[in-house]
């Protein structure tokens, strides 16, 4: 479903990622696991296709780095959902504008964004919280809307950089509840961590990186 | 695309940014409110010009010493000059006619005889545009043998002239202020809005949005600008029409299409002003 063949980045510094080769199954739980600066970011950049690798080439359902039309990378980037360490939520509207957002590009119909919309945040637990604004929630259930903004489309790989990065331990754990919850129910996830202590208490493959190549 | 996606963004950009967005439909307003003004202006005067123009003639008094085969012979002479379209012979007892009906018999009989001479009047087959070949014409012709005079009262559509040119250099500069003018301060606004919304937009990216997805509000705003601040000159313009007919009776009007081509340009415009910043910035 989603493959990464010797995948090489480099950025004008010097730094980036070399001989990446890993894949991710439908289903399948992986954690990218290392150091800050080790190039977990880049990894996924590549996936969702912001960086084109400088050799080898990613697959990602039918579309593939080498042949894709730049044309093409939003509609690759549908079947992604992405979450960040900084939640990325719009200030300016409510948690279920912010979730429906996603609908919204891809043109759904409006009544099928409220149905859609109204499931993805019971999936997280924030169906009760739909009409507040993201200023008056937690850092944990901003994440949480975060979430449902990725999965409200039914991804084919939902890609997590840091989900848990400014969340204190217990909100971490409920985040992580919360993904694998969606994983469990088929959703293939690939989350990027610093956090190696805490992926171990999860089921799941776990990748390590470092200096921008896999370390066994 | 979604239509109501487009229409809230657009609003939102509105809302947003609204004083450089209202300085932006102002600016365009005045750009545009000058350009039409001088274009009334312009018409006018060329309106002006074409009546000049019809009566644009030349009267060649000829000696009283002339027989009537001199008087044909000259006047085939005359009727040669390049730029002459058609020659008629006005005789004494013509131009007194003439002179009766225009300041009565009674002044004619106080005469003791007829003073009038005869003479030729002189179409010309070019417009008032040449003020030096007019002269040329008339000199020319002041050079055949038996001519006396020749007389003509050019010196009005001269002016004029001098004003149409005028008129129609200043409207070309200054549309090209206009739309300098209004491209910048479109692009401008759009930039504010584009910098507003850096990190929606670059979410927007990510959750899989199309250039055009993120365009449409842009262009649909500066349009928007544009054709408001059209709107508004259109407004203007009208007053101003409405005063100066008041003022000056017989004046042209502002065609109603004239408003359209506002309007439209007005759009484009604010069109062409979005579409560079996003090119520029986004």
């Amino acid at each position: 479903m989603v493959e990464l063949q010797s995948v090489r980045v480099t950025y004008a510094n010097g730094e980036g990622i070399d001989q990446i080769t890993f894949s991710v199954a439908p289903g399948e739980m992986v954690f990218l696991v290392g150091p800050s600066g080790a190039g977990k970011s880049t990894v996924l950049k590549t996936i969702y296709m912001d960086k084109q690798p400088a050799e080898g080439h990613v697959v990602v359902g039918d579309y593939n780095s080498l042949f894709i039309r730049k044309s093409e990378v939003p509609f690759l980037r549908r079947k992604l959902g992405i979450v960040f360490q900084d939640f990325r939520l719009f200030a300016d509207r409510d948690v279920f504008d912010n979730v429906a957002f996603t609908l919204e590009v891809i043109g759904a119909r409006q009544k099928e964004i409220k149905r859609r919309v109204l499931r993805a945040l019971a999936d997280v637990g924030l169906s009760h919280k739909a009409r507040k604004m993201p200023d008056e929630l937690s850092g944990g259930e901003q994440q949480r809307v975060a979430i449902a903004r990725a999965i409200v489309n039914e991804p084919l790989l939902l890609l997590a950089d840091e989900p848990t990065g400014n969340l204190d331990p217990e909100t971490a754990a409920g985040i992580m509840d919360v993904l694998l919850r969606i994983n469990t129910r088929g959703t293939s996830i690939l989350m990027a961590t610093h956090n190696y202590d805490m992926v171990q208490r999860y089921r799941g493959r776990i990748i390590k990186i470092n200096n921008g190549r896999l370390v066994a | 695309m979604n239509l109501r996606h487009v229409l809230k963004e657009t609003a939102d950009g509105f809302r947003r940014a609204w004083g450089s967005c209202l300085l932006s439909i102002l600016t365009i307003a005045f750009f545009l409110s000058l350009l039409g003004f001088i274009a009334l202006v312009s018409a006018n005067i060329d309106h002006f010009k074409q009546t000049l123009n019809d009566r644009l003639q030349l009267q060649v008094f000829i000696s009283g010493t002339l027989d009537d085969q001199q008087i044909a012979a000259l006047s085939q002479r005359i009727s040669r000059i390049s730029g002459v379209a058609k020659v008629s012979f006005v005789s004494r007892e013509m131009a007194a006619e003439e002179f009766q009906k225009e300041f009565g018999r009674e002044l004619f009989a106080a005469l003791e005889e007829n003073p009038l001479p005869s003479s030729f009047v002189v179409r010309l087959g070019i417009t008032g545009e040449d003020e030096g070949r007019i002269k040329q014409i008339a000199a020319r012709i002041e050079e055949e043998a038996g001519v006396d005079e020749v007389v003509y009262h050019f010196q009005t559509l001269f002016t004029l002239q001098r004003y149409a040119r005028l008129a129609a250099t200043t409207s070309w500069i200054l549309l090209l202020f206009v739309t300098l003018g209004s491209l910048f301060v479109v692009s401008n606004n759009i930039r504010l809005v584009i910098s507003a919304r850096k990190q929606i937009i670059s979410t927007m990216r990510l959750v899989g949005a199309t250039p055009g997805f993120i365009r449409s509000p842009l262009i649909l705003e500066g349009t928007l600008q544009g054709a408001a601040g059209a709107l508004l000159a259109g407004l203007a313009l009208y007053f101003v029409d409405r005063l100066l007919a008041q003022l000056l009776p017989g004046l042209l009007h502002l065609p109603p299409e004239s408003l359209i081509v506002l309007l439209l340009l007005g759009c484009f415009l604010g069109f062409l002003g979005s579409l560079l910043a996003i090119k520029r910035y986004l």
